[in-house]
C-alpha cells in the first residue's frame, strides 16, 4: 500500500506536501511523530476515510477495520451488545471479552466501565472483524502495562500474517507489537 | 424503617386523598351535583355504567380509532424523520406543514376535516395529526444528535442495517422516543375526544360526554372524563413500558 500525496491541508496549515508513504503487505507498520504532526490524518487517508487530499493511493486496502483515537462505543448499551453489533458468534464475543480478561462484565453498561475497560472494549470490538488490514490509532491509550501486554499478545496472536499499521507515542509499544517498519512523520 | 420507594409511594397516596377530599368537601359545601357531583356519587355513577354494554362499546369505538390514529402517525412520523435526516430538501419541504399543524387550534382543524371524511374516521384523523408534529420533531431532533464517530466506526466495521438499529439508532434515540411518546399520547386522547365530541360519531365517547352535558348529568360528565384519564393512563403506560422492553433487549 502506497501513499502518494500532493497536498494534504487543514486551512493554511499544511500537513502533507508531495509525501509518499509505503506499508509492506503483511507487515507491522509503527507511525510515530509529535501530536499534531498528522498521524491520524495519515490512517485516515491510507484506510481509505479521508478523500479531501490531492494525490491518490496504491494498493488500498479493500475492507480495511480500524480501531480509533477514540473507543466510539455505544455508550447507551451494554459490553456484549457492543460486540454482537459486529458478529453473529456470540461464543466468541464471549471469548474474547475473557481473553481481554473482561469476563463477568458482559452485561455491564458501557457507561459503567473505566477508561481502561472501554479501551479494552474497543479493541475486542475491531479484533471480531474480519480484515485483511488492521489500523490501529493509540491502540493501548489508557491501559496499565499489564493490560498493554495482554492486548498487544492477543492483537498479535488474533491478526498473524495481516497489514498492521499502528500510530504510537510510545517506544515500548513498538517492540510490544513486534513494529517491523517505521514511518516517522512531523519529523 | 420505611423505603424511599414505599415513602414516595405513600406520599403520592396522600397527595391523591388530600385532593378527593378537597372535592368531596367543595362538593358537600356547593350541595348541588349539577354544579359539582360528589366523588362517591362519580364513582356510584361509573359503577352502574360498567355493567352496560354501550359503556364497552363506546370504549372500544373510540379506543380502537386513537390506536390506528396514533400506530399510524407514529409510522409516518418515524418515515419522515428519516427521510429529513437523509435529506435536507425534504426537511425544508414538510418544515410549513408541520409548524401549521402544530399552530392551528384542534377545533379547527376538526371542523375543517369533518369536511373531509365521515364523523366516525374523524378522531382517526385528528389523533394521526395531532401526533405527527410532536413524533417527528423528536425522532428528528436524536437523529440529528445522533454521534457521528459512532456512525463513522458502524460503517468501518460493517454493521449491518437491523444491527445498526437495534444497537446504534434505538438506544441513542430512546430518550428522545420516551419523550415524544409522553407528550404525544395524552395528546392523542384529548384531542381525539374533542374531535368526537365535535363530530359526534354514534357509539363514541365523545357522543357520551356530549349526551352527558345536553342532559345536565354532571355525575356521568364527571364518570365518561375519569374513564378518559385512566384508559390515556394505561395507553400512555403500555407503550413506555413497550419501548421500555425493546431498550432492555437492545442494551443487554
Amino acid at each position: 500500500m502506497r501513499a502518494l500525496i500532493k497536498k494534504k491541508s487543514f486551512g493554511e496549515k499544511i500537513i502533507f506536501q508531495d509525501a509518499v508513504f509505503s506499508v509492506r503487505e503483511g507487515s507491522r507498520t509503527a507511525v510515530v511523530g509529535p501530536s499534531g504532526a498528522g498521524k491520524t490524518t495519515l490512517m485516515r487517508i491510507l484506510s481509505g476515510l479521508d478523500h479531501d487530499y490531492a494525490g491518490r493511493i496504491e494498493g488500498a486496502p479493500e475492507h480495511p477495520v480500524i480501531l480509533f483515537q477514540e473507543d466510539r462505543l455505544s455508550e447507551h448499551i451494554a459490553v456484549l451488545p457492543n460486540l454482537m453489533a459486529v458478529t453473529d458468534s456470540r461464543s466468541e464475543a464471549i471469548s474474547i471479552l475473557g481473553e481481554l480478561s473482561l469476563s463477568g462484565e458482559e452485561h455491564t453498561p458501557i457507561k459503567e466501565l473505566s477508561g481502561g475497560m472501554k479501551r479494552r472494549v474497543a479493541i475486542a470490538r475491531a479484533l471480531l472483524v474480519d480484515t485483511d488490514c488492521l489500523f490501529l490509532d493509540e491502540p493501548f491509550r489508557g491501559l496499565d502495562d499489564d493490560a498493554r501486554r495482554l492486548a498487544a499478545s492477543l492483537i498479535l496472536r488474533r491478526e498473524e500474517g495481516k497489514t498492521i499499521v499502528f500510530i504510537t507515542h510510545s517506544e515500548e509499544d513498538l517492540s510490544l507489537l513486534h513494529a517491523d517498519d517505521i514511518i516517522r512523520v512531523g519529523c | 424503617m420505611i423505603s424511599t420507594g414505599r415513602a414516595d409511594r405513600l406520599i403520592r397516596a396522600g397527595a391523591a386523598v388530600f385532593w378527593i377530599a378537597v372535592w368531596e368537601i367543595a362538593s358537600l359545601l356547593i350541595g348541588e351535583e349539577l354544579f359539582l357531583p360528589s366523588p362517591v356519587s362519580v364513582i356510584l355513577t361509573l359503577l352502574s355504567s360498567v355493567t352496560e354494554p354501550v359503556f364497552w362499546s363506546s370504549i372500544a369505538f373510540t379506543l380502537s380509532r386513537i390506536l390506528i390514529g396514533f400506530l399510524v402517525s407514529l409510522a409516518c412520523a418515524s418515515v419522515a424523520a428519516v427521510l429529513s435526516y437523509r435529506f435536507t430538501f425534504f426537511a425544508v419541504l414538510i418544515d410549513p406543514l408541520v409548524r401549521v399543524i402544530r399552530a392551528t387550534p384542534v377545533a379547527s382543524i376538526v371542523i375543517l376535516v369533518l369536511v373531509w371524511v365521515r364523523s366516525r374516521d374523524l378522531s382517526v384523523v385528528i389523533s394521526f395529526m395531532m401526533v405527527f408534529p410532536i413524533i417527528y420533531t423528536n425522532l428528528l431532533e436524536g437523529l440529528r444528535a445522533m454521534d457521528r464517530d459512532l456512525l463513522e466506526a458502524a460503517d468501518v466495521y460493517r454493521v449491518r442495517r437491523m444491527k445498526r438499529i437495534r444497537y446504534f439508532y434505538f438506544p441513542s434515540l430512546y430518550p428522545y422516543i420516551g419523550s415524544a411518546l409522553s407528550s404525544s399520547l395524552g395528546l392523542a386522547w384529548k384531542s381525539g375526544i374533542a374531535a368526537e365530541v365535535i363530530g359526534l360519531p354514534d357509539g363514541s365517547i365523545g357522543e357520551r360526554v356530549y349526551e352527558a352535558k345536553i342532559f345536565l348529568s354532571t355525575p356521568d360528565l364527571f364518570a365518561w372524563t375519569l374513564v378518559i384519564i385512566i384508559l390515556a393512563y394505561l395507553f400512555e403506560r403500555f407503550f413506555l413500558a413497550l419501548s421500555a422492553w425493546i431498550m432492555e433487549r437492545s442494551a443487554s
